[in-house]
């Protein structure tokens, strides 16, 4: 007992008091300047919120990277779910006559299922032997689309998409699909933060941060990974079909590795501790081609750079700026 | 008194070589019983394969009249047999407490991880989580460290918290990989104390794996002497100590062996 005293006296973390759950000073800014950005677009002229739209996917898409992550999983193939999707809800639509809601909404169980079945093999793999299977079987799904030419177009693809439409409601023009784009996009980011308040998300956290440990505390890491790879295949399945109603083409080069890599990109420079990594990633590296049009070789020369630059000083990435910031300024 | 852990005839061969042969023993209910052998006895192996890690070669394992062999570790953990580690197995960049309270997950009611677990033994309401987390921080005597991150204690605390953890899973019997290794004099005691508590007050069955001599002949009733994955003798700590067989594979064979 003395020396447990003695030692909580030596200790200054044993003496700390808990870290109060209190509101960062910067919240109501950050959300004021958060809901300019969403409204920007909208008086920025069509480039803009083309750019917009390709954003807002794209977070839906990567959080759904994000959560396979999430669980100590990384996924090499992530244009897998998303071809996946963009397929699914259109051949469905065009081939029942059903609604695109409801196509949409199919394709992504029909999504969730396959990668359960799928995860249920794989997820017992891990690390680097992972990252190479999702590779290969993003691989797979690409060629399969290219060979089934009768049902898929094959290289040509499928064009022409009717519009998304909703009770009426035709999402025909850039500024209303915007609208649903952000609407997904901030969905999707709600429904991560909601998870990771709940049981659920700390149980796939524990899994992350010790697979050994979480397994013998009762928690199967096998189940709940399959319960995040599943989960994030539907959020990029539903981008998936997203993107194919807003471009209106779809071919199985839009769902090549280049895809995946980029997906990837925008999660490591984002940020994968934050669940705000996402969304930064997302904004940041989507409109980024656009800057290097002219150099369309170098490109990928600077996300090269720019992901070991990240990895090697800024591990949390762009969400982990500020606590590194807070920290000079501390010392 | 009934047999709550029963091994029967188990064995677990890596390829050409049988690293536990046919070891069967028993431990009943209330016991604080322990497997010892030199090194390379196939102890640590017959552990893994108790706390479903490894799945054996042959026998069977069974825990409160259940066949548990072959089962996954967090299947095992649900029946109420719970492990603990030899290394320091924490989560590093969490708090004591939070450590805890994730141990809880797999048992939290009507939650998620609860559900896809299918466990049904043992169910702690959400509401409940502060108190029994509390409750084991006293057991245990780490409310000086409850914010400390795991990562940042020093290596007996984080000994100490694996054993937190592992009550936090709710076990009715605890199997301990080398709890002693690493620890100083003082706190060797404190475990033995701690090993004590957990039987007397809490009901607590234990196995412990062990090195450390002195903790295993205090505080077991019951010992399994493994040499070269074969059982060579089980019996209370004074039997063994004048078991010829123990005798020399601890300290090899005496002069008037080779006479």
């Amino acid at each position: 007992m003395t020396t447990q005293v003695i030692e909580s006296k030596l200790s200054p973390v044993a003496s700390a008091p808990a870290p109060a759950q209190r509101r960062s000073p910067w919240l109501v800014p950050a959300a004021l300047a958060a809901l300019l950005l969403a409204a920007a677009p909208w008086m920025s002229g069509q480039f803009v919120l083309h750019l917009a739209i390709l954003a807002c996917i794209n977070v839906v898409i990567v959080n759904g990277l994000s959560l396979i992550d999430r669980c100590g999983q990384l996924s090499f193939g992530h244009s897998a779910p998303v071809a996946l999707g963009a397929y699914g809800s259109v051949l469905l639509a065009s081939g029942t006559g059903l609604g695109p809601v409801v196509s949409t909404a199919l394709a992504a169980i029909g999504v969730g299922l396959v990668s359960g079945l799928l995860g249920w093999v794989i997820l017992r793999l891990r690390g680097v032997y992972f990252v190479l299977v999702t590779f290969a079987f993003a691989e797979l799904v690409r060629l399969i689309l290219l060979d089934a030419a009768p049902i898929t177009g094959g290289a040509n693809g499928i064009a022409s998409i009717p519009p998304l439409q909703v009770a009426g409601l035709v999402f025909d023009t850039r500024e209303r699909f915007y609208a649903l784009a952000l609407g997904a996009a901030i969905a999707s980011v709600l429904l991560m933060v909601w998870l990771f308040r709940r049981p659920l998300g700390q149980a796939l956290n524990a899994v992350a941060a010790n697979p050994t440990l979480a397994e013998s505390t009762g928690l199967s890491v096998l189940r709940l990974q399959i319960v995040g790879y599943m989960g994030g295949c539907m959020l990029a399945g539903i981008g998936g079909a997203l993107t194919a109603r807003y471009i209106g083409f779809i071919s199985p080069e839009s769902f090549n590795t280049g895809a995946s890599v980029a997906f990837i990109t925008m999660l490591v420079i984002g940020g994968r501790k934050s669940l705000y990594g996402p969304v930064l990633g997302a904004l940041v590296l989507t409109p980024l081609p656009e800057l290097f049009r002219g150099a369309v070789q170098t490109q990928h020369i600077f996300y090269g750079a720019a992901l070991i630059l990240i990895l090697r000083f800024l591990p949390g990435g762009i969400a982990g700026l500020p606590r590194l910031l807070h920290k000079g300024v501390a010392k | 008194m009934t047999a709550l852990l029963e091994v029967k005839g188990l064995a677990k061969h890596f390829g050409g070589l049988a690293a536990v042969k046919d070891l069967s023993f028993t431990v009943r209910k209330g016991q604080i019983a322990g497997l010892i052998g030199p090194n390379g006895a196939g102890k640590t192996t017959a552990f893994n394969t108790i706390s479903g890690a490894l799945a054996p070669t042959r026998g069977r394992v069974v825990f409160a009249g259940q066949d548990i062999t072959g089962r996954r570790p967090s299947a095992i953990v649900g029946c109420g047999l719970v492990r603990t580690f030899q290394q320091t197995t924490t989560y590093a960049e969490e708090s004591v407490e939070r450590n805890i309270a994730n141990a809880m997950l797999s048992r939290l009611e009507n939650s998620a991880p609860q559900r896809l677990m299918r466990r049904t033994s043992h169910l702690l309401p959400a509401a409940g989580v502060a108190a029994e987390v509390e409750r084991i921080i006293q057991i245990v005597g780490m409310q000086h460290w409850r914010h400390a991150l795991a990562g940042t204690l020093a290596y007996g605390l984080q000994k100490k918290l694996g054993i937190a953890i592992a009550l936090a899973a709710e076990p009715t019997m605890l199997l301990m990989d080398e709890p002693a290794a690493g620890l100083n004099h003082e706190e060797c005691n404190d475990l033995t104390r701690l090993l004590r508590r957990l039987r007397d007050d809490h009901g607590m069955t234990i196995l412990l794996v062990e090195h450390h001599m002195a903790i295993v002949m205090e505080v077991c009733e019951r010992i399994v002497v493994l040499v070269h994955g074969e059982k060579i003798a089980e019996g209370t700590p004074e039997e063994l100590r004048v078991n010829p067989a123990v005798v020399e594979a601890y300290l090899g064979a005496p002069d008037y062996a080779h006479a």
